[in-house]
Formats: C-alpha cells, structure tokens, sequence
C-alpha cells in the first residue's frame, strides 16, 4: 500500500551566491573568529515551506494550487523525496515517478530510442520493462522514424510528444506532477488526455500541482491551498476550489496583496 | 548526526540501480565521441604516443634499461591516470548532475557509480596499451594477473571513496575541483610514476606516506611479476574499508543537504 505522511515539514533554501561558496571565505571567516568575514557567513534562505502536515492514502488524488512562489514545487519535491525537510519528517511507501519538468534527461546528441531508455531508467523502469513498452512508446509518440536521429534534430513538438509518450508509460504507485504537462499540437492534446487519464487512474496516489483550475477538479478529490509555504485551507475539491476563485478575485482588486504573494525571504546563518 | 545507516541504504540502493549508471555511462563515452572514427580509442591513441614518448626519453636520462623501465612506466601511467580520473571526475558528479538530483527522486551515489563505471571503462581502452608493450618486452605474470585484479579492485574502492568524499565538499565550496585538480597533478610528479622507488636514497616519506603509492603498487607489481612489499596490500586494503566507514559517515551527514547545494 502506497501512502506519504508529512509532519511539520519545513524546507529551507539556502541561497549562495558566488561570495559565500567560496572556501577562501570560510577559512577567512573561521581564523578570525567570524567578525569581519561575518557577513559572508550568511546565506540567503528562502522558507519555501513552513510547518506542512499532510497525510495520503492509496486512492488520495491531491491537487495543490497557489500562486506562484507559494512553495507547490517545493512540496512536490519533498513529497517525491527530493528534498528532505530541514525540520520534521517526510515518510515515502511506494514506487515514486516525478514529472516535475518536462524534457527530463533529454540528451539532444543522443537519438530519440536512446533517450527513451535513458529516460525511462531515469523514471524507474529496467532495460526489459522499457524495450516491452519502447514499440507503444514510439507508436503513441507517432515520430516513426525520427526516433533513430539525434533528438536535436526535433522541432520543440516533436520533443515535447517524445517526453509526454515515455513519462505517461510508467507505472508507479505515487505520481507526482507538476503543471505545463502540455503536449504539442491541438490534434495530439486530445489523444494525451487520455493517456493522461489512465496513467492517473492505475497510480495509487496522485500529486498533481497546476495553476488550471479545470484540470484540478476533474482529476483531483482532495485539494490544498498553499501561499506563502503554508497550507492555507485543505479539503474536498470543490470546497477548495470554489473558495480559492473567490479569493483569486478579491486578490486582483486588491493590488498590495498581489505584492505580498512573493515567498518570505530572511537572511540567516548557513545552516550547513 | 553522523549516522551510516541512511548512507548505507543509499549506496545499497545505488548499486541496486545498477541499470541505470551502467547505462549512462556507455551512453556518456558514446556521445562524447559522437562521430570521431576512433571514437574512444583516441584516448587509448593519445596515451600510446605518451608513453612511447616520454618512456624512450626518460629511460635516457634515467640510464635505465629500456625493458625494465618501458613496462614500468607503461603500467603506472595507465594506473594514474585511472586514479585521477576516478578523483578528479568525481569532485564534479553531484556538481554536474546537479539537473537530475533536484528532479528524479532516488539514491544518490547513482551518479558517483556512474562516474566511477566512465573511468573503468576508459582504463580497459588504454589497456589495450599495456598488452601491446607486454608482447614486446615478452613478459607474461601468470598468476599475477589474477592479483592485479583484485588490486585494481581496491583501488577502485578507494578511489571512488576519495571521490565522494571531494564531491560533497565540492558541491558545498565550489573551489574543491580546481584545488583537487592542481592537488593531482602535484601526486603525479609526488608518486613513483615516472621515476622508480629505488631511485629514491633515504627520503622514504614520499613513498611510505603516500597511499597513492601502494594504490599503484598493488596493481603494478603483480602486472610486472616484480616483488612487492605486503605492506602496501595490507595498507590499501586497510584504506579501502576505513575509507567507506568515514565517507559513509560523512555522507550520511550530509547527503540531505547535497540537494540544497547543487
């Protein structure tokens, strides 16, 4: 049984710029005490998440909206065990396959065979599960031959039909998804929204962060709020989303709010 | 917290992916070499003319017989050269890979595995050299071909220790790979590779102290069928599992933060 429990996970980003990475700095900075090279001791931090609980079970289909910057990715990575939490605990039962970017291990030197198993290892399925899936890989992706020519001879479409083809074959018990799953032209966006769909349906758990609205209510049954790296208001989808619109609206007539979306940032000692 | 357990599970997880890093790492040398006729080979071509080279040059200058010396040289430069790899390519894996760690959940030292496996490979194509001189001065090891193996074994293990160890700090200070890079070349001319242990009167330090010389000597001599102090296994040996315990340890430290770095 596949299932993700989260409690009080905090993430925290340290952002180094050139200055603070620098060993020269760090040593300067230990000899003499951390007075003068004080200052280079400090990274950013960015709190992309703070104090997150969140509990799924098999057959859970969550949906995570916010604006941008509210720490979705941040929660799909914790949730996909990416990041560990800096505070708090994360634990993963289950076969994970994350879509977080789209063009993932994409090598454009390599032909579009080779990036299928290259990809395909890459998202968890061995060398024999990926030649068993590799001829309804190509036929869904409907790039015939290109498939034995190096990948940078594609057009942007036709990469984006390779990608969408290989990751809608796995199997996983947990599939997490972040949003732009688009899938080149008009013609192929419908016959991806079926694959879309039994991929969703043979997961057990479904993690699906998008910005569209439409999609979160077909495919999710629980949904979440999140801004400023908090979980504002979980529940059913409905409730959510419904609630979430009213609010959308309020925001855009109400301009310092929008100013306010932008992620908390604090300057701290590293704490690493 | 220092703990080994998560490391453990990580490098047992890794291997387990055995898959995915042996792949990448065929596929990482193919489209390095993409369209070269020679392909990898150049790299076996390049290290011929080297040794062929400097091992008539400084068989000259050291008055030393051309039979013994060509051999010696032979060895110990393909043998180095897999070590700095094994290093210097090492300090950049979770540099490099950075794109993958913060997108595909997974053990990490995948992508130390697949670095490794690149250098493994790489070593075979210039070995090539190896049984071309051997033909030549017509020295065959017997059995010691059976010791060499297991030494290029624990060398390989020691390496990719050292390897995990630069990574980490490397993605932290992203000075390490240039410091590592100028501290291996400095081990070249340091270490007995171009110059014979015995050539040395006294100054015992550079030898005795320096792991890279028994790393060299547990594959070298057994190749050559020359004597070899036990030492110099016990002492590799030794190295090879200290090593893992304290990189484990350190990894286990810091394996979570690796993510926040890259």
């Amino acid at each position: 049984m596949a299932s993700i429990v989260v409690s009080n996970a905090t993430v925290d980003i340290p952002i180094f710029d050139n200055t603070s990475r620098s060993l020269k700095k760090a040593a300067i900075g230990y000899s003499i005490g951390g007075v003068l090279g004080g200052r280079d001791h400090k990274a950013v931090i960015v709190r992309a998440l703070s104090n997150v609980s969140l509990d799924l079970k098999s057959g859970d289909r969550l949906g995570l909206i916010g604006p941008n910057g509210a720490g979705k990715s941040t929660l799909l990575r914790v949730l996909a065990g990416i990041y560990e939490p800096t505070q708090g605990t994360v634990n993963i039962a289950g076969k994970v396959a994350a879509m977080l970017e789209m063009g993932l291990g994409m090598n454009s030197d390599a032909t579009g065979f080779d990036n299928i198993r290259m990809g395909g290892l890459y998202l968890g399925m061995s060398l024999k599960e990926i030649d068993a899936k590799l001829s309804d890989i190509a036929a869904f992706s409907e790039l015939g031959d290109f498939l034995n020519l190096p990948v940078r001879t594609y057009s942007l479409g036709m990469r984006t039909r390779l990608t969408f083809s290989l990751v809608t074959s796995v199997d996983p018990e947990i599939l997490i998804i972040d949003e732009g799953i688009s899938a080149g032209d008009a013609e192929f966006m419908q016959k991806a929204e079926g694959r879309l769909l039994a991929l969703v349906q043979r997961s057990n758990i479904l993690v699906l962060a998008s910005h569209q609205l439409a999609l979160i209510t077909e495919l999710c049954s629980r949904c979440a709020i999140l801004k400023h790296g908090e979980i504002l208001k979980i529940g059913p989808t409905k409730d959510v989303v419904e609630e979430y619109s009213d609010s959308e609206q309020h925001l855009i007539a109400d301009q310092s709010e929008l100013i306010s979306q932008a992620p908390a940032i604090e300057v701290r000692t590293t704490p690493a | 917290m220092y703990q080994i357990g998560p490391a453990w599970r990580d490098l047992v997880g890794s291997i387990a992916r055995w898959q995915l890093w042996a792949y990448l790492g065929v596929q990482d040398i193919k489209l390095r070499y993409r369209r070269s006729v020679l392909g990898p080979f150049w790299i076996t071509l390049s290290m011929g003319m080297t040794i062929l080279g400097v091992g008539i040059l400084y068989a000259k200058i050291m008055h030393t017989d051309m039979h013994d010396y060509f051999p010696f040289f032979t060895v110990g430069f393909i043998v180095w050269n897999y070590i700095a790899s094994l290093i210097t390519e090492g300090s950049t894996v979770f540099i490099n890979d950075g794109g993958y760690i913060r997108q595909v959940p997974g053990p990490l030292l995948t992508y130390m595995l697949r670095s490794s496996w690149r250098s493994i490979i790489i070593f075979f194509h210039n070995f090539i050299i190896f049984f071309a001189v051997m033909a030549y001065v017509q020295i065959w090891s017997g059995w010691g071909y059976l010791l060499a193996i297991a030494g290029f074994a624990l060398v390989t293990i020691n390496c990719t220790w050292i390897a995990l160890l630069v990574g980490i700090l490397s993605a932290r200070y992203r000075d390490i790979p240039q410091i590592i890079q100028s501290l291996v070349s400095v081990l070249f001319f340091l270490t007995p590779v171009i110059w014979q242990s015995n050539q040395l009167n006294g100054r015992f330090a550079f030898i005795e102290f320096n792991p890279f010389y028994h790393f060299l000597e547990v594959v070298r001599a057994p190749l050559l069928n020359a004597p070899i102090d036990p030492r110099s296994w016990l002492i590799t040996g030794g190295l090879a599992v200290l090593g893992w315990i304290f990189a484990l340890l350190f990894f286990g430290r810091y394996r979570r933060r690796i993510v926040y770095w890259v």
